[in-house]
């Protein structure tokens, strides 16, 4: 009984902790840490050691710190509370060292050893802390998502509204993996969730079957939660596969080659040798057929005739049959062909899907070809729409260190939205969980997100530290001179 | 006539086409009958065959420098030879998926098929993750030793390096850090970013019409 009270008193005392706001759990955590470095002290003391040594005075502060971290860890199963006491058990050295009567040798001990500190243990420090979140378990990260990742978001809502397609381009390289594969999982979990329709073409080797693997286990994720019939490849998505060509001409060849011969005709098949047409999602939205009637009809000309459907069906949108995996039965060969697709088979590209129509071209990149995407599409009187704006949005999913180089792009509205290495994966997975709740990408942000946090609170933590260490040093040269004098 | 005149004659042409092209388009798309629509998709395609030899000529080179140094022992020559028996494995795997039996739409490959894949998704892709990784540990040892406060600009810096850092990790995300750097990246540094964009930019607009006009010295036939 008095066991089960403990558990639940417990229970709500860490639910409590957890729920305080950022600066008082560190606070607390100092607090903490400096209590017990005392009593650490205390046993140095009664050990016959001289306790207000900078050593020792390390030393109880460390085995403190480590106390509390695998308690707290332990107790609360959360990273999180672990990393408060690190930066508490900073705290509690510092305010240790200027509370002691011996404070400038404390400090004058401490300086240069950090200054001189070996790469080994930096490495070493390095690792221990990136692998805390796979040892003390995962914690949810809550950021605030930034207005570049919301409009990412939005623009990817709105194609699923308009029932425009997005179009995709894989481009990252398993260099980039830390920080683009996050990017992808929640967008395509995004895209799938929603079911806004999306075609994807891979321009990396090795990416491409992780791309794809990654589409697949999300498909089957949203299958198996909401039926087969939920999203179907070739109606929902597809992918074009690998185009190397497209690497080596300087990414945007690909560009031109849609614009004029429209999807069909500058790819012809998908990942698998089938041929596109053949696919229902190569239709084009009826949104585009109906601005693309109204733009002939103003300028006098025969409205453009709906992509026949390969088993004879019409359906809306026009072509494809009702058959969403795969292939449709072979069919319409109708109309001046351009562009020959497939060996024996003509047909008429303008009739599917176009540049113009898609909604979105959504770039994940460890660079990033957007500037010379925007300058094609806004100098491109057909691809603007009767405002003069693009009809087409552009968004940007790549590493940190790009990220500013892009911002002008984002200001002046070229771009929709970026997200920014894997803190953006995580805002944006935050907006999908507010929305929708849970997904698939979710772990795999999370497992990303901490030891990147990790990381980036070491690299923080280290040039405090060294131009803390530097500072004091001169401070200590100045007091010698004076002294000397 | 030459062969230097010849490029430069070419080059010449092909810029003043794509110029032409840019200009009409952007003038009115049917000014030109549709010209442009039929010739501009012949040049792309040209540009994808050229890519293609630019493969080639990339493997024929590796293989000329790595042989040289196998037949003469020159140092390292052991890691030419791994080099090469990994590209002929991965090869020989990509051959046996591409000839083997093909399974059905969306199904894995089994069986020696499989390998590719295999080598693919369960090494290269980690290896390639590992060495990037390693970019983690110079980056932690350069901020130890190399990033101290020198100056006022290097104090400026540093303030707004920890400011930033400090926002990026959730841990450390106070609300305030967070809207400060927000400002910070879309007021100051989309404006500095702006401006370098534009040198840039101007920089290689004047580098790429001297190329094209064959007045950029080193460019292609004389040495710097």
């Amino acid at each position: 009984m008095s066991c089960v009270i403990g558990q639940v008193s417990a229970d709500r005392v860490i639910e409590w902790v957890l729920g305080q706001p950022l600066w008082l759990r560190w606070l607390g955590s100092a607090g903490i840490i400096f209590l017990l470095s005392l009593l650490v002290s205390v046993v140095i003391a009664a050990l016959g050691r001289e306790s207000r040594k900078p050593g020792a005075l390390c030393l109880s502060v460390g085995v403190a710190t480590a106390v509390a971290l695998v308690g707290w860890s332990v107790a609360t199963r959360s990273g999180s509370m672990a990393v408060h006491q690190l930066f508490g058990g900073a705290l509690a050295v510092i305010v240790r060292a200027v509370l002691v009567s011996n404070r400038l040798e404390v400090l004058d001990w401490i300086a240069p050893r950090v200054d001189r500190l070996s790469y080994r243990i930096v490495y070493v420090g390095l690792a221990m802390l990136l692998a805390l979140p796979f040892i003390v378990g995962h914690w949810e990260s809550k950021p605030r998502p930034r207005a570049i990742t919301r409009g990412l978001y939005d623009a990817i809502e709105e194609c699923g509204r308009t029932g425009k397609p997005v179009f995709l381009l894989n481009a990252w390289i398993m260099d980039s993996r830390g920080e683009n594969q996050p990017q992808f999982e929640v967008i395509v979990d995004h895209l799938m969730r929603q079911r806004v329709k999306f075609v994807m073409l891979s321009f990396s080797p090795d990416t491409t079957l992780v791309g794809r693997s990654l589409c697949q286990k999300i498909e089957r994720y949203y299958k198996d939660r909401y039926g087969e019939d939920y999203i179907q490849y070739g109606r929902d998505w597809l992918e074009i596969g690998y185009r190397p060509i497209y690497q080596t001409n300087g990414w945007l060849a690909w560009v031109p080659n849609m614009k004029t011969k429209g999807i069909v005709g500058a790819f012809t098949t998908d990942y698998m040798g089938v041929d596109l047409w053949k696919y229902p999602i190569m239709a084009r939205p009826q949104a585009a057929l109906e601005e693309e009637r109204a733009k002939e009809a103003a300028e006098g000309k025969e409205a453009p005739k709906e992509a026949g459907s390969p088993s004879g069906t019409e359906s809306d949108g026009g072509a494809g049959s009702e058959q969403g995996t795969g292939a449709s039965d072979a069919g319409s060969t109708d109309g001046a062909a351009e562009g020959g697709v497939s060996e024996g088979e003509t047909v008429d590209t303008s009739k599917y899907l176009q540049l113009g129509d898609f909604g979105l071209i959504l770039e994940v990149h460890y660079v990033g070809t957007v500037e010379q995407l925007i300058g094609l599409i806004r100098l491109d009187n057909e691809l603007r729409g009767p405002d003069g704006k693009p009809k087409i949005k552009v968004g940007l999913g790549t590493v940190n260190m790009v990220v500013n180089q892009m911002l002008p792009y984002y200001d002046s509205g070229d771009l929709s939205g970026i997200l920014a290495g894997v803190q953006g994966a995580v805002e944006y997975s935050e907006l999908l969980q507010d929305e929708y709740g849970e997904g698939p990408s979710r772990e795999g942000v999370r497992q990303r997100a901490n030891p990147y946090s990790m990381g980036v609170l070491f690299v923080l933590s280290v040039i405090i530290l060294g131009n803390l260490s530097t500072l004091w040093q001169k401070i200590s040269e100045r007091r010698e001179a004076r002294g000397a004098d | 006539m030459s062969k230097e005149r010849i490029i430069r004659t070419t080059i010449l042409v092909a810029g003043i086409y794509f110029i032409v092209e840019f200009l009409i388009k952007g003038i009115s798309s049917g000014v030109d009958n549709g010209f442009f629509k039929k010739v501009t998709p012949v040049f792309t395609d040209v540009l994808i065959v050229i890519g293609l030899f630019a493969i080639g000529i990339g493997l024929v080179n590796i293989f000329m420098l790595h042989s040289h140094r196998i037949i003469r022992f020159r140092p390292n020559w052991e890691h030419s030879i791994v080099l090469f028996v990994g590209f002929f494995t991965v090869m020989t795997f990509a051959v046996l998926k591409w000839t083997g039996p093909q399974p059905p739409p969306g199904q894995p490959h089994v069986g020696a098929g499989n390998l590719f894949d295999y080598v693919v998704t369960k090494i290269l892709v980690h290896m390639n993750s590992t060495i990037y990784s390693f970019l983690a540990f110079f980056v932690t040892s350069a901020a130890l030793r190399a990033f101290r406060v020198r100056g006022l600009e290097s104090a400026v810096m540093m303030v707004s390096a920890v400011i930033v850092l400090s926002a990026m990790a959730p841990e450390t995300s106070f609300p305030f850090l967070a809207q400060f750097r927000e400002w910070m990246d879309a007021k100051i540094n989309t404006a500095v970013f702006r401006a370098l964009t534009f040198g840039m930019i101007l920089g290689g607009i004047t580098v790429a019409m001297r190329m094209w006009l064959g007045i950029e010295r080193g460019a292609m036939f004389e040495a710097t």
